[in-house]
């Protein structure tokens, strides 16, 4: 994109650990100028996350800090002091949306509530992004991915055949996060269209639950809960993940139709399976397909899982080796979605980008996570205009700051 | 009535399957003018997939179309006819998007490139969404989710270590919806910048690449060498969700101190400080040592006991709800989250409601998932400007 469709919206970024920090990287990637506001008496947590404690500067060297906080600037404010909440409701003043994830109770506390912040700005669009939402039995209770998924009803669905539900390694965030960007910018479009701002509440466990429709359609309508299958379909059969050559090395495969089944007999140089009238059609497969994965995997284990998957694919049948972490990075399909970013304290570094492009050109990270307070002076000075002398009165007193202070104390 | 966020957007659909249609569900939820473009007699897939009332299959009665569905106008069109794309142009002409999942050279193939639309509509933003994105050398290959979730990276994290991995979300197809929902996103990015240019753009979602996202830490990690824990291939926690006398339950320990409440909970006293437990990569080590004692006890206790233990010891203790115990879940009761929406087959359907709430311009539905060519007459008569014998007579061709 020659100029980017969100320059000229300012974004005030309360959000901490993952969800929020990845809608509002994916805003600042679109162009909005992103100010990601902590303060030394409470820095995002993500920044201890993984970062090696007593090393110098140990809460800028966290790998998922880094990742989820591309394309902001970095702002310290101390909303505690009364100070730093009237320089906090200053930049409201400026900037076209607040985004937060605090627990529900947290914005009140510090008077920065949306009819608060509406006095100030009433073209302002003020987005929260609770646990579980800012009413009910669960408003003040704390949750993450982990109960995101398990209360949304997806770990239901995840897991071996007959066994537990298992959750999913942080999905819940990664969902909530891409929920919360399209309403803004729903919410932003409207308001380029009437004026209006409004307040934007994503229950992050809501979020997730919107993606179960079908599983809690099934259960109110027949009185049916959805268990674990593993990685079987009922109409895409066989379906699996099986073994390939090398060490926990594995090759994803789906056989959609008669056709393909017979196909696929060929391939594996069973050509015979393609008379067995136990395997012509998917029911059949379906029922015997224990046997068919023993037969499978005897083919799949004597090649290396790009190998299977290519000679597939030749074939018309959909295949494709399981990718893990150390393979990722110089895999020839995803080369295209990693990306170099530098950044003085980290060095240089693959991101993953952003897995869409805009008429043929694909949306890129422009600048690294922000160190603590790096934009205080550009934030403070261009935008709100203070002297030197009331910056140097902030940091006296702690009202803003480069070091959290709780490195002081700890390890 | 108040105004929508997006009223006044009109979008042409002609997605199939999730990955689109859940795009255009936000879409529609939020105001904007869906018309879906379904093929005649057979219509969306997901029209065949269910749950259906009873179990009794019906093209016009599948709980999961109707979900993804409610709120668009529903058409039938053949669109390999030779009407059928000049169809589409009429359309594209006065819409804002177009959405649509086909493999990569399907819309050319029916002489719909974006191209050709931009010629009839330079303002069209499209919104493409497919396996493996619409260039490279990749393109062509075939995908489901599995395939998708495996070649993304998305599915080593999920599973048992030593054990084969695990697609994400079993059926569900977890990476269509959320790939449906960042091709939401990124088509109203698209709506945002025509308003500085008056250009529509071609919006290229992938979906393998979407899982990639669910992975992005890891690898980062790994290349932090000061980072003091490298990835592990399957992520695992344990305890994590639990079988125990009457369901599942989930036990989340955080810190050392809950290990410690963990084991007076349990009364597993003398492992508080025994270092083969203490954390959760010494616990994994000494697994069947800590689950041969640790599942008897979770077999002796119901899930209200061990919810009330938790409150009592301090320890985050989850109920793991079924999605029939969701219905009832106290928190979405208090939220009204799950609404019902009456269908004309179907009758009333509970189904998941507002995933976010607008002040000024609320989510609503305003109409339920179109029966198979339900607005036919509507949109080739008032929309198209077709007369009775002319709709007609495209029925008897089989093209609508």
């Amino acid at each position: 994109m020659s100029s980017l469709p969100l320059e000229g919206i300012r974004i005030l970024d309360l959000s901490m650990w993952w969800s929020g920090p990845m809608c509002n990287s994916y805003l600042g990637a679109l162009g909005a100028e992103v100010i990601k506001v902590e303060s030394i008496q409470f820095p995002d947590g993500f920044r201890y996350t993984m970062a090696p404690p007593g090393e110098k500067d140990w809460w800028e060297l966290g790998p998922q800090f880094n990742a989820a906080n591309m394309n902001k600037l970095g702002l310290t404010l101390n909303l505690n002091d009364p100070e730093g909440r009237e320089l906090f409701k200053d930049l409201v003043a400026k900037s076209d949306v607040v985004v937060e994830n605090f627990s529900p109770r947290v914005m009140g506390n510090f008077g920065l509530t949306y009819e608060k912040l509406q006095e100030v700005n009433p073209r302002i669009i003020m987005v929260s992004m609770p646990a579980y939402g800012s009413s009910g039995p669960y408003r003040d209770m704390p949750g993450f991915a982990y109960t995101f998924e398990i209360l949304s009803g997806i770990a239901q669905t995840n897991g071996y055949e007959g066994e537990n539900p298992m959750i999913i390694s942080g999905v819940g965030d990664v969902i909530a996060s891409f929920h919360c960007a399209y309403g803004l910018l729903a919410a932003l479009e409207y308001r380029a269209e009437s004026g209006k701002g409004q307040h934007m509440e994503i229950a992050q466990s809501e979020a997730c639950a919107n993606l179960v429709g079908q599983p809690i359609i099934d259960a109110s309508m027949n009185n049916r809960n959805w268990e674990r299958v593993g990685n079987r379909h009922p109409t895409i059969a066989p379906q699996g993940v099986y073994p390939s050559k090398g060490t926990d090395r594995w090759v994803a495969i789906s056989v959609q139709n008669d056709d393909e089944w017979k196909t696929f007999c060929k391939v594996i140089g069973r050509p015979e399976l393609a008379n067995d009238s136990r395997f012509h059609t998917n029911e059949g497969r379906n029922q015997h397909h224990n046997e068919l994965d023993q037969l499978i995997s005897s083919w799949t284990i004597q090649l290396d899982h790009h190998e299977s998957a290519t000679i597939l694919q030749d074939a018309g049948i959909s295949a494709g080796p399981v990718l893990e972490v150390d393979e990722m990075e110089n895999d020839p399909f995803l080369s295209g979605m990693y990306q170099e970013v530098s950044r003085e304290c980290t060095g240089t570094h693959l991101f993953p980008s952003w897995p869409v492009k805009f008429s043929e050109a694909r949306l890129e990270h422009h600048s690294p996570a922000p160190t603590l307070g790096q934009h205080n002076d550009y934030v403070l000075k261009a935008i709100l205009g203070l002297s030197d002398e009331r910056i140097q009165f902030l940091e006296q007193n702690e009202i803003i700051g480069n070091q959290p202070l709780g490195a002081k104390i700890s390890k | 009535m108040s105004k929508q966020a997006l009223s006044g957007l009109k979008v042409i659909d002609l997605s199939w399957h999730i990955a689109g249609p859940y795009c255009t569900k936000l879409l529609a939820d939020l105001g904007a003018d869906v018309i879906k473009i379904e093929q005649p007699g057979i219509g969306d897939p997901s029209r065949r997939e269910g749950p259906f009332p009873n179990d009794q299959q019906d093209l016009n009665a599948s709980g999961l179309y109707a979900y993804l569905n409610n709120n668009k106008k529903g058409i039938t069109l053949n669109l390999k006819s030779k009407q059928g794309s000049e169809f589409v142009k009429k359309l594209v002409k006065e819409a804002d998007i177009v959405v649509e999942n086909f493999s990569p050279r399907v819309m050319e193939g029916l002489g719909l490139s974006y191209e050709t639309l931009i010629e009839i509509n330079p303002r069209l933003i499209m919104t493409s969404i497919t396996n493996f994105g619409q260039t490279g050398a990749f393109r062509d290959r075939k995908g489901t989710e599995i395939v998708a979730q495996a070649m993304g990276g998305f599915m080593s994290s999920v599973g048992e270590p030593n054990r084969e991995p695990l697609r994400a979300g079993g059926n569900l197809r977890l990476l269509e919806y959320i790939s449906g929902s960042f091709a939401g996103m990124s088509t109203l990015a698209a709506v945002a910048q025509r308003r500085k240019t008056n250009q529509g753009q071609h919006v290229d979602v992938s979906i393998t690449e979407c899982g990639l996202l669910q992975r992005s830490y890891q690898t980062v990690q790994n290349s932090f060498p000061t980072s003091p824990a490298k990835h592990v291939r399957r992520y695992v926690m344990m305890p994590s969700i639990e079988k125990c006398k009457d369901g599942y339950i989930g036990i989340n320990l955080l810190t050392g101190k809950h290990w410690q409440d963990f084991c007076l909970m349990t009364e597993m006293y003398e492992w508080i400080e025994d270092e083969r437990f203490t954390t959760l990569g010494q616990r994994l080590i000494h697994k069947d040592l800590f689950r041969e004692r640790f599942d008897p006890w979770l077999m002796a206790h119901t899930r209200e006991e061990i919810i009330e233990l938790g409150q009592q010891w301090r320890v985050p203790v989850n109920p793991v709800p079924t999605f029939t115990e969701m219905l009832n879940f106290p928190q979405y009761e208090a939220r009204k989250f799950f609404v019902e929406i009456e269908h004309p087959v179907m009758g009333k359907v509970t189904q998941p409601g507002a995933p976010y709430t607008m002040s000024e311009t609320p989510w609503k539905i305003q109409r339920p998932a179109p029966l198979l060519g339900e607005h036919n007459s509507y949109v080739y008569k008032e929309v198209l400007g077709l007369d009775g014998e002319e709709l007609e007579q495209l029925q008897a061709e089989g093209v609508v």
